[in-house]
């Protein structure tokens, strides 16, 4: 009897749900490596389909219908996420995104960004001081009637939890084409470099992007290959604690595997995690003593600063020889750093950083581009 | 007992009381989120045998500190939430009703929410916990001035107390309007150092701490006798001679300074400001000043320490924020005490 | 033990509040005076200014003109610490603080004379105890003042103000909410030591009998002025007539008490000896509205001579006869028969 009506209600919601999209779909893979998304051509409508697109969703798929302004909406496709290709006028709600239109070389395409003070792309910012590029502001206070103004042709979002899906339904209500990126998740550097193939399909360059991933997995390829002869893993640490807890990257993070792939050897590589994790500060330093380099430091420009933030840090060995470095070399004057508007998209740069500083031997003649010694 | 020296059963209470902090200030060096073995903590501490440098950086620098603190914590937050029930006639008040933590917040959020992008300059370092600790003091300063200000021209302690919740709230808005246009990740710091933190006062910086502390409880002291008189509300007290006005500034004073140092090195750890005095109370059956005042500093630090140990979860990677954990000891004492006061409304 | 003692000198005083910026006067030019050894009533109806006038003689509240002059010293001359030496003070207000014994409380009252850690010597430990004995509360001293009874506490309050050891003390309403033993005997307190310690003692009260038959002095709070003196002063002169602007209350001189004016349903005549029972079926008859006469009584009742079994044999108007066994029965009765008529 429990187990009928536990079938019965099961049922009901299953129900309920389908309704509405996202929806349950077996999950297909048209990339060597991103999980994220899916690009399924049909004709002359391609479907994009975005997997499980913040931390802890399991089973979303959000389909995306993209068809060309040539052509008219079929009618069974009346009610789906349709797109209209190729978009012209577009709002970003990240800087990543940004990174990704700016390999294509069309960043005259954007028109509203979410935050003007963190973009460092120079034709964008030219774009913000002429007024022609907009700021339709942050998560909870987004601009919906400014984005009803601007009329863009896609806004892409990314979620941070569910709450993102208030945003989408408003933006629905409005008529307004929005996209959920997701490339943010994926743990490879090469799965999200490949989101690029994603932004690509919007503009109808999926063959020039093709090529340019093409290229950049060749560097990188090619790079980690090189790397990986040499016997000696440095290990890493990577993160600056805050209080009484210190969040690092999880043994199977982007990071991680970003420090695998340039021949280091990740102090926490154990972990399990995909995302990051906290530490208490006695367990962190403890496995702080042992790292030959340390990474990632934040906020701060010199080891002085490291220091202010406590100065106990100072057993440190890493910190004692100066082996600091902090990827924070390019920082606009407003508090915009670079390798977020552009690592996703260059993982060949950050990897060629990366083995730089932990194999100097290897990389002679190379200048840092995302990162900086600290002194 | 028909005069005011100590029975017997007070002595074995204090002496009792004291055992249990001194035992619990030792259990608070043993243990933490780190499982290390008595021997080398022993070892530590005695400077002999072998030890890394690490685990004894551990032990030296980051647990004797942070007990330290804890007993700091626990007895500033109690003698200020001591005098503010009696100021102000009522069981409930908190070391933070004159809108102290309010004002230390506003500093800080100003400092990590309002000048982001300042700092990415490398102009200041936000993540310098000096500036904090300066933002925070300043804050909580202001809110005293404002405070003491109002004291002047108010006769009444009743409007004292709602205009102090009421910098207190104003404070709040200030900091929800700059939560609001902020990003993530100075939400994010803000937000942890509103969770409180005993681990993260150093060695020099607890060398302004103490001498603060101390001065904020010898500041107390000397009001034992106008506390004892005020129990019985300020026109009694200034019949019998109290110069009332002089009273409340050394009252908010030592207050301000006890519980503004605490929140800018700990940032605001609560309840235990409200629920310790009432303790004592319980304990020593007394309502005077000379005996609450002592109980409320033993008492502070036995809860603030066991706070502490339970919060480092000793076993676990991770630890507990102090403030929920005061929380969890505080909030199931205050209901006990408004549920046996429901008859009187009076300390 | 202070040897001191004070005579209250009030001239031309007014008294009252501010309102915004300016002054609002709720009696003006009040001369009275208090001598050592006497214990003074302040009496007037509610709302006519005793407790500021209380308050301005305690320093709580600033005088709007006049002088207020302790043995020809200025009032606004005493610092708080002196001012704690001469005079004490008990308020209406209740007292509720839990863990605080009765030995504390009192302790309290040697504040003006204790250094800064509060420490009692010996003199202040005896005369705490001889205050507990003075009140009557020996015994007492390890209670919690939240668990004694209002009268206690009460005297527990003013044993404080003997501890405190001040020539004058004044009381608002001490004997309010007390029950009728319980005001009898503060009041004698008072008298007490005023009488044995040169005390001047002035307290605020609604209590008439008790006032008129026990104090010194009387200072009456009228709508127009304050007068004084001693209570049978005041009777003869008619002033507590002044105190009620209706004409249903007046004061009966005779007993001494305010009395409201009855509608008069009748008259009646009582036969029968002189005595308790006499007096007592008066009282109950006059207080349903008969008046007592000689001449054509509409009842006239003959009242048992002895006090068991006690049967009233009631003749109404000549015609109807009754016999009734209690005054509850007789007034009951005599007013339903009476009233309609």
């Amino acid at each position: 009897m429990k187990i009928n009506i536990l079938l019965l209600f099961s049922l009901i919601l299953g129900l309920l749900s389908c309704g509405n999209q996202p929806h349950k779909q077996t999950i297909a893979n048209s990339n060597q490596f991103a999980h994220g998304f899916h690009i399924a051509k049909m004709g002359e409508i391609t479907r994009l389909d975005v997997f499980n697109p913040w931390e802890n969703a399991r089973n979303f798929v959000y389909s995306y219908y993209l068809i060309p302004k040539s052509i008219a909406i079929p009618d069974s496709l009346a009610n789906r996420a349709i797109i209209r290709t190729p978009v012209e006028k577009v709002v970003v709600l990240s800087t990543t995104h940004i990174g990704f239109i700016q390999k294509l070389g069309i960043e005259s395409s954007i028109i509203g960004v979410s935050g003007k003070d963190f973009v460092s792309n120079p034709i964008v910012r030219k774009g913000i001081d002429e007024g022609l590029v907009h700021d339709v502001g942050y998560d909870q206070n987004l601009n919906y009637e400014l984005l009803l103004k601007l009329k863009p042709d896609l806004v892409m979002a990314y979620g941070i939890g569910s709450d993102v899906a208030a945003h989408l339904s408003k933006m629905k209500e409005l008529n307004i084409p929005v996209v959920i990126n997701a490339e943010y998740l994926e743990e490879t550097p090469l799965g999200r470099a490949e989101w690029l193939l994603f932004v690509a399909s919007f503009y109808n360059q999926d063959d020039h992007a093709q090529q340019i991933f093409n290229e950049i997995v060749m560097e990188y390829d090619s790079m980690k290959t090189l790397v990986s002869s040499s016997n000696r893993k440095p290990l890493i640490l990577s993160g600056l604690p805050y209080k009484d807890n210190w969040w690092v990257p999880g043994g199977k993070s982007y990071m991680a595997n970003m420090i695998a792939d340039a021949g280091g050897d990740y102090i926490w590589k154990e972990n399990p995690s995909r995302e990051s994790f906290v530490v208490s500060l006695e367990n962190a330093i403890v496995k702080a003593t042992q790292a030959d380099l340390w990474i990632n430091t934040g906020q701060t420009n010199s080891i002085q600063e490291i220091l202010e933030s406590d100065e106990r840090f100072k057993i440190i060995p890493a910190l004692q020889q100066k082996m600091v470095f902090n990827d924070n070399k390019q920082m606009n004057l407003t508090g915009g750093n670079e390798v977020w508007e552009t690592g996703a998209a260059n993982p060949q740069h950050l990897l060629r950083d990366l083995i730089h500083i932990f194999h100097p031997e290897i990389m002679t003649d190379s200048a840092f581009h995302y990162y900086q010694k600290l002194n | 007992m028909q005069n005011d020296r100590l029975i017997s059963r007070d002595f074995l209470l204090f002496g009792l009381l004291g055992l249990l902090a001194i035992l619990l200030f030792v259990l608070d060096i043993f243990f933490g989120s780190l499982l290390i073995p008595f021997k080398t903590i022993l070892q530590v501490l005695t400077g002999t045998g072998n030890v890394n440098p690490e685990i004894r950086s551990i032990v030296i620098d980051f647990r004797l500190p942070k007990a330290i603190t804890a007993v700091m914590a626990g007895m500033a937050l109690s003698i200020s939430g001591l005098q503010m029930q009696t100021i102000f006639r009522n069981p409930l008040a908190g070391p933070f009703v004159l809108g102290i933590s309010a004002g230390a917040s506003l500093g800080v959020a100003i400092l990590v929410l309002g000048f982001s992008s300042v700092f990415t300059l490398g102009l200041f370092t936000i993540s310098g916990s000096w500036a904090l600790v300066i933002v925070a003091w300043l804050g909580s300063a202001l809110v005293l001035f404002l405070i003491l200000a109002v004291s002047i021209r108010i006769k009444d302690i009743l409007t004292i107390l709602i205009l102090g919740m009421l910098f207190g709230s104003a404070s709040g808005a200030l900091v929800n309007i700059l939560q609001y246009f902020s990003n993530e990740s100075m939400l994010k710091s803000f937000v942890i150092w509103t969770m409180g933190s005993l681990g993260s006062v150093t060695k020099s910086q607890l060398n302004v701490l103490i001498p603060s502390v101390i001065f904020g409880l010898v500041l107390s002291f000397f009001s034992i006798k106008s506390l004892d008189v005020m129990l019985l509300g300020e026109q009694y007290a200034k019949s019998m001679g109290l110069r009332v006005r002089n009273a409340r500034f050394l009252v908010f004073t030592s207050t301000s300074i006890l519980a503004g140092s605490i929140t800018a090195f700990c940032g605001p750890i609560g309840f235990i400001g409200i629920a310790v005095p009432h303790i004592g109370r319980l304990l020593f059956k007394t309502a005077r000043h000379k005996i609450l005042i002592p109980s409320s500093l033993l008492i502070g630090s036995i809860v603030m320490l066991l706070s502490d140990i339970v919060s480092q979860m000793p076993g676990y990677e991770s630890t507990l924020p102090i403030n929920s954990v005061t929380a969890l000891v505080g909030i199931p004492v205050i209901i006990w005490i408004i549920l046996k006061n429901r008859k009187f409304s009076s300390v | 033990m202070s040897n001191q003692q004070v005579n209250i000198t009030v001239q031309n005083l007014s008294v009252g509040y501010k309102k915004g910026k300016s002054f609002v006067a709720i009696k003006e030019g009040i001369n009275v005076n208090a001598h050592s050894g006497e214990l003074i009533a302040l009496i007037g109806s509610n709302g006519i200014g005793k407790s500021t006038l209380l308050r301005t003689l305690t320093g709580f509240q600033k005088a709007l003109g006049g002088e207020i002059l302790f043995n020809d010293r200025k009032l606004g001359s005493f610092s708080i610490k002196e001012l704690a030496r001469v005079l004490s003070f008990v308020s209406t207000e209740a007292i509720r603080v839990q863990n605080l014994r009765v030995w504390e409380l009192l302790a309290m009252g040697r504040y003006p004379y204790t250094n800064l850690m509060g420490t009692l010597t010996d003199e202040d430990n005896r005369i705490i105890q001889r205050a507990i004995q003075q009140v009557g509360l020996a015994g007492y001293e390890d209670r919690m003042i939240d668990q004694i009874s209002d009268g206690e506490r009460q005297r527990a309050m003013i044993a404080r103000t003997l501890v405190q050891d001040t020539p004058l003390i004044i009381l608002d309403e001490p004997t309010a909410f007390l029950d009728i033993r319980n005001k009898y005997e503060i009041i004698h307190l008072l008298h007490d030591f005023v009488k044995t310690e040169n005390k001047t003692v002035l307290f605020s009260t609604h209590d008439l009998n008790i006032s008129t038959s026990e104090v010194d002095k009387i200072w009456l709070m009228l709508d127009d002025k304050v007068v004084e003196g001693a209570p049978e002063d005041l009777i003869l002169a008619g002033n507590f007539d002044q105190m009620f602007h209706s004409d249903k209350v007046y004061f009966n001189a005779e007993s001494g008490d305010f009395m409201l004016r009855k509608n008069v349903i009748g008259t009646y005549t009582l036969k029968g000896p002189e005595g308790r029972i006499f007096n007592w079926t008066c009282r109950a008859l006059q207080r349903i509205g008969l008046v007592y006469t000689e001449t054509k009584p509409l009842v006239v009742i003959n009242i048992p001579s002895e006090e068991k079994n006690m049967l009233w044999k009631v003749e109404i108007n000549s015609k109807e006869k009754l016999e009734i066994s209690s005054l509850y029965e007789l007034t009951a009765e005599l007013y339903k028969r009476l009233s309609g008529l």
